[in-house]
């Protein structure tokens, strides 16, 4: 797999070369032609001086010598700011193409360490670390991921690394700073600490993984025999459900009644509104016949009153039989899911083989989720078992592979 | 009050329906309206009579006026039944309605040709009033009413 740390340090390498290429040129091209250009001069100049007497040859050998003057000052001056500052550092070849290289392997060192720990950290908790982390899904560390997500860590996987890593280092590993790890006798105890270090994570995950297996079974099993809701647990729970059926059909009931009272006295109120609509009407005749303005004024007031009063009720008559329809939905809705949750307990209770009904479907759940579990504890295991002997035997280098696949 | 007393003398008019017509009762002619709750049936009663009302400390009898004209009844709620409450002097006599009255005054309504009047009522129409496009017919109510309950004086002299 290629990965964008090569890719990074193969650009880097072609830039360095064509930088190197470009500085060695340039002084060569730059040394023989100003002198050339002078000589050339000089004898333009002499010739001139020759060949024409007086004044003239003095004029032709002076501006022939300007004009060399000229011409080599122009190729001999320092570059423009642009091109001096396109120049490559004063530092020899070999030393900035080792720095290069240098920088970009560090760089692809510390993002594997990152992936490495993102990929710990992610497994601990007991994930997927190519579901939850994208990051790690691009990397050295894919293939081993793949093979512990697919249960089937095999000898490709180590080689996968291999791969990675000697892609990482390149060809040219020798040039490497010293700081990289090389393979020498004083760091097989460090590596074979950190083999150790490693098993003992893969010893946690490995009991973790199988105390997870030990409890799904534990729950398949309390499933399988009805330990869950047993014969005997399934009439208090019927008999809970009931109970707290019955409670909120009950509040509910008690609202209902709230409510037709509610409507009762809407209807008072309808019965209140209907007489002041008609003493309104009676006070706008009496005013009518007697002609009195400030009757009148009274009788339009009460006119008003009633009108007012005829809103209200009809909002109120309203809202109240839209809430009592809404209880009445309510209450209904209630009962339904009471038979429900009572043919559900009896579903659940017929599961446990005391009661005839389909099985339910979530018991077959954990029985996959044990399959799935058991097969990564082997594959755990497997890996556990190549890095027990790689702490056991002597490690020439940290990242080696035990078998080189090229 | 005869029927050929022209609109303009008219105060206002009390507008009530009646099946599809429009019936009204000038108001030198009506005391009030009276709610229906307050009717109660006699004993032995007949149509069209329909009970008696309290009005204002009166015990009022009260017919159905649509069925009294062979109309149907307008069905209106409960709530909005009443009774008109017509005046003769010092007698009372309630006419049920299905619906409330509105009170027309005298620059809603203008005098009615009573030839228009509606075929069924045109030989009881008193009065005929226009508001809008309403046409309202005023009856002569007492020569009805005597018909039914006679005044007091001829049960009199009948007994």
């Amino acid at each position: 797999m290629r990965t964008e740390g090569e890719r990074v340090v193969r650009e880097m390498n072609r830039d360095s070369k064509a930088v190197v290429s470009a500085r060695r040129a340039e002084p060569a091209r730059s040394s023989w032609i100003p002198f050339a250009i002078t000589l050339g001069t000089a004898f333009v100049a002499a010739a001139a001086g020759l060949l024409l007497r007086g004044a003239a040859g003095w004029g032709v050998a002076i501006a022939a010598a300007l004009l060399g003057s000229g011409i080599a000052f122009i190729l001999t001056k320092p570059g423009t700011e642009p091109e001096r500052r396109n120049q490559p550092v004063a530092a020899p070849p070999t030393v900035l193409k080792e720095r290069e290289e240098a920088t970009a392997a560090r760089l692809e060192s510390e993002r594997t360490r990152r992936q490495i720990e993102l990929a710990t950290t992610t497994l601990r908790e007991g994930k997927d670390p190519l579901t939850e982390v994208p990051e790690l899904r691009v990397g050295p560390l894919h293939g081993l991921l793949e093979a512990i997500h697919s249960a089937n860590v095999s000898g490709p996987v180590i080689s996968r690394i291999a791969m990675s890593e000697e892609e990482l280092l390149g060809a040219e590993a020798g040039s490497l700073p010293r700081s990289w790890p090389q393979s020498s006798p004083e760091d097989a105890p460090a590596a074979r600490v950190r083999a150790a270090e490693a098993l003992g994570e893969i010893d946690v995950l490995l009991r973790d993984l199988e105390a997870l297996a030990s409890e799904l079974a534990a729950a398949h099993t309390g499933a399988a025999n009805g330990s869950g809701l047993s014969a005997e647990s399934f009439a208090p729970a019927a008999g809970l459900v009931d109970a707290l059926v019955h409670t909120a059909a009950d509040g509910i009931e008690d609202l209902a009644a709230g409510l037709m009272r509610a409507s009762e006295l809407a209807s008072v109120a309808e019965q209140v509104t209907n007489r002041a609509t008609l003493v309104a009407l009676n006070a706008a005749l009496e005013a009518t016949r007697s002609g009195s303005e400030p009757f009148a004024a009274i009788a339009e007031e009460t006119r008003r009153l009633a009108e007012y009063a005829r809103e209200a009720t009809d909002t109120m008559t309203r809202l109240a039989g839209e809430i009592e329809s809404k209880v009445e939905r309510t209450i209904t809705a209630i009962h339904a899911d009471s038979e429900d949750a009572k043919r559900a307990l009896a579903a659940l209770g017929g599961s446990s083989g005391s009661r005839t009904a389909e099985p339910a479907p979530a018991s077959a759940a954990p029985g996959a989720d044990s399959a799935i579990i058991r097969s990564l504890i082997e594959s755990v295991r497997a890996i556990r078992d190549i890095l027990a002997g790689e702490a056991s035997s002597p490690a020439p280098h940290p990242y080696e592979p035990p078998v080189p696949t090229r | 009050m005869r029927s050929d007393a022209p609109a303009t003398r008219t105060r206002a008019v009390l507008a009530f329906p009646v099946d599809d017509v429009w019936l009204g009762a000038p108001l030198a002619e009506v005391a009030g309206v009276a709610e229906l709750t307050r009717l109660v049936s006699l004993p032995g009663q007949r149509e069209p009579l329909e009970g008696v009302v309290a009005f204002r400390g009166d015990v009022v009898p009260t017919i159905d006026l649509a069925g009294l004209l062979g109309m149907k009844p307008r069905r209106g709620s409960k709530e909005q039944q009443c009774a008109v409450v017509l005046a003769r002097g010092t007698e009372r006599f309630g006419l049920l309605v299905p619906e409330l009255p509105v009170l027309l005054t005298a620059r809603e309504i203008r005098a009615g040709d009573l030839a228009l009047a509606d075929p069924r009522l045109r030989s009881i129409t008193a009065l005929l009033v226009e508001s809008g496009d309403r046409r309202i017919h005023c009856l002569e109510y007492w020569p009805l009413i005597d018909a039914i309950l006679p005044p007091a004086e001829a049960t009199t002299h009948a007994h």
